[in-house]
C-alpha cells in the first residue's frame, strides 16, 4: 500500500506541475490563474495600489492646496466658500486613469476590485470622470460577477449621480440573475430598488423590488440585522415620504420638555432638520 | 451649519418660515447644553438617539438629512444643500406670500 501512494502522490504532483506550470506561462487572463501564481498576483496588486494610493494622497493634498492655505491665513467660511479649485488637478482625473490600467493587469484580484470600488466613489459623482466609473463598473462585471465580495461594492452603489444610474441599473440587474450568491443577490435588488424608487417614472418598479428584496432575501443579513427590517423604511419613505407627499405628522417632545406637533407650524415653510451634534 | 441656519431663522423672522429640528444626540442635557452654546435659535424634537423613533419612521441613515416642507404641509424638496437650499427657501416663502395675499384679497 504504502509505494502505490507513494507512487499516487508523485502522480499528483506531476499533474499539478502540469496544470499549473503553462497556466502561467501562457494565461491570457490573469484571473484564471490558481494557487500560489494567485498570492503572488494578489501581493503584486496589492503593492500596485498602495503606489497609487501614495499618489491619490499627494494629488488631493495638490488639489486641496488653496483651502488649506486659506485656513492657515485664517480666512472666514464666506471667503473659503468662494475659493475655486482646479478641476484639471482633481485628483480622480490625475489618477485615475493610472488606477484603471492597473484594474485591468490584476484584474480578478481583491485589491483590483478595492480598487473598483474606490474608482466608483470617486468618479461615480463626477460627470468628466463619469467614464472612469462605467469602466470600472465593466471591469466588475468581467471579472467578478461570481465574486462573493462583490457584496462590500454594492452596499452603496445606489449613492451613485444621475448620469451614472442607468450603467449601474444595467450592472446590478445583471448582479441579481447571475450571482451564485445570495448576499449579492440581495445587495444588488436592494440597490437597484432604491435607484429606482429616486424617480417618479420608475417608483413603482421600485416598490416592486423592495418588496422583492422582503419577500425572496428577508432573512439574508445586512449589518446587524436583516434585509427584512431595513426595507420596512424604505417601503414607508418610498411611499409617504417623496416630494408631492403631504408630510407625516410628528408629535413629540422639544427640546425644552413642552410637547411639539410639526401640523402646528402649517401655513409656514418648513426647513425640517435631522441633526446632532456629533 | 449652525451659523447660516440661525442667520435663516433671522432673515425670514417676519415671513412664513420655520427650522423644526429632529435632534438625535445622546441625551436631553447634551442636547440642552448644544442649543444654548451654539445659540440654536430653532425648536426640535428631542428624538433619544441616532436610532430614535422619529429618525426610525423617516428612514434617515445620514446626518444632517433635509426635507423642505411648503406652507401646505407637501414635501416639496429633499436632501438639499447649500445655495440650491437657499434659493429653495426663497422660492417657497414667496410662494406662500403670494398664496397668503391673494387669501387676504379675497
Amino acid at each position: 500500500m504504502i509505494p502505490r501512494l507513494r507512487r499516487y502522490g508523485t502522480v499528483c504532483l506531476v499533474i499539478a506541475f502540469m496544470l499549473s506550470g503553462p497556466a502561467v506561462a501562457f494565461s491570457f487572463s490573469p484571473a484564471s490563474v490558481s494557487g500560489i501564481a494567485d498570492e503572488k498576483m494578489e501581493a503584486a496588486a496589492e503593492k500596485a495600489f498602495e503606489e497609487i494610493n501614495k499618489k491619490m494622497s499627494k494629488a488631493q493634498e495638490a488639489y486641496y492646496k488653496p483651502l488649506t492655505e486659506a485656513r492657515e491665513k485664517g480666512l472666514s467660511d464666506k471667503e473659503m466658500e468662494k475659493i475655486e479649485l482646479d478641476p484639471a488637478l482633481d485628483p480622480v482625473m490625475v489618477v485615475g486613469p493610472e488606477m484603471l490600467k492597473a484594474i485591468d493587469k490584476y484584474a480578478g484580484t481583491d485589491a483590483a476590485l478595492g480598487a473598483c470600488d474606490q474608482l466608483l466613489a470617486l468618479a461615480g459623482r463626477s460627470e468628466s470622470a463619469g467614464w472612469m466609473a462605467e469602466k470600472a463598473l465593466s471591469a466588475l462585471k468581467t471579472h467578478y460577477l461570481k465574486n462573493e465580495k462583490l457584496v462590500d461594492v454594492l452596499r452603496y452603489a445606489h449613492y451613485c449621480s444621475d448620469a451614472m444610474a442607468p450603467a449601474m441599473c444595467d450592472f446590478l440587474s445583471v448582479v441579481v440573475s447571475d450571482s451564485p450568491h445570495r448576499e449579492v443577490q440581495a445587495a444588488g435588488c436592494y440597490s437597484l430598488a432604491k435607484i429606482k424608487g429616486k424617480k417618479e417614472e420608475t417608483r413603482s418598479e421600485g416598490l416592486a423590488l423592495l418588496k422583492r428584496v422582503q419577500d425572496e432575501y428577508g432573512d439574508v443579513s445586512y449589518g446587524r440585522s436583516v434585509y427584512a427590517d431595513k426595507v420596512k423604511g424604505d417601503l414607508f419613505e418610498m411611499k409617504n415620504l417623496q416630494v408631492g407627499c403631504v408630510a407625516p405628522e410628528i408629535i413629540g417632545k422639544e427640546i425644552s420638555g413642552k410637547l411639539m406637533q410639526l401640523s402646528s407650524f402649517r401655513g409656514k415653510v418648513i426647513l425640517l432638520d435631522f441633526w446632532g451634534d456629533w | 451649519m449652525y451659523p447660516h441656519e440661525r442667520s435663516l431663522v433671522e432673515k425670514y423672522s417676519a415671513d412664513p418660515f420655520a427650522i423644526v429640528g429632529i435632534n438625535s444626540d445622546s441625551s436631553i442635557e447634551k442636547a440642552r447644553e448644544v442649543v444654548e452654546k451654539n445659540k440654536i435659535n430653532w425648536l426640535s424634537f428631542y428624538d433619544g438617539s441616532p436610532g430614535g423613533p422619529i429618525s426610525t419612521r423617516w428612514n434617515v441613515t445620514g446626518w444632517p438629512t433635509i426635507y423642505l416642507i411648503d406652507a401646505k404641509g407637501i414635501i416639496r424638496y429633499k436632501d438639499i444643500r447649500g445655495k440650491e437650499m437657499d434659493d429653495a427657501i426663497e422660492l417657497l416663502v414667496q410662494e406662500a406670500k403670494a398664496e397668503q395675499a391673494a387669501e387676504k384679497s379675497k
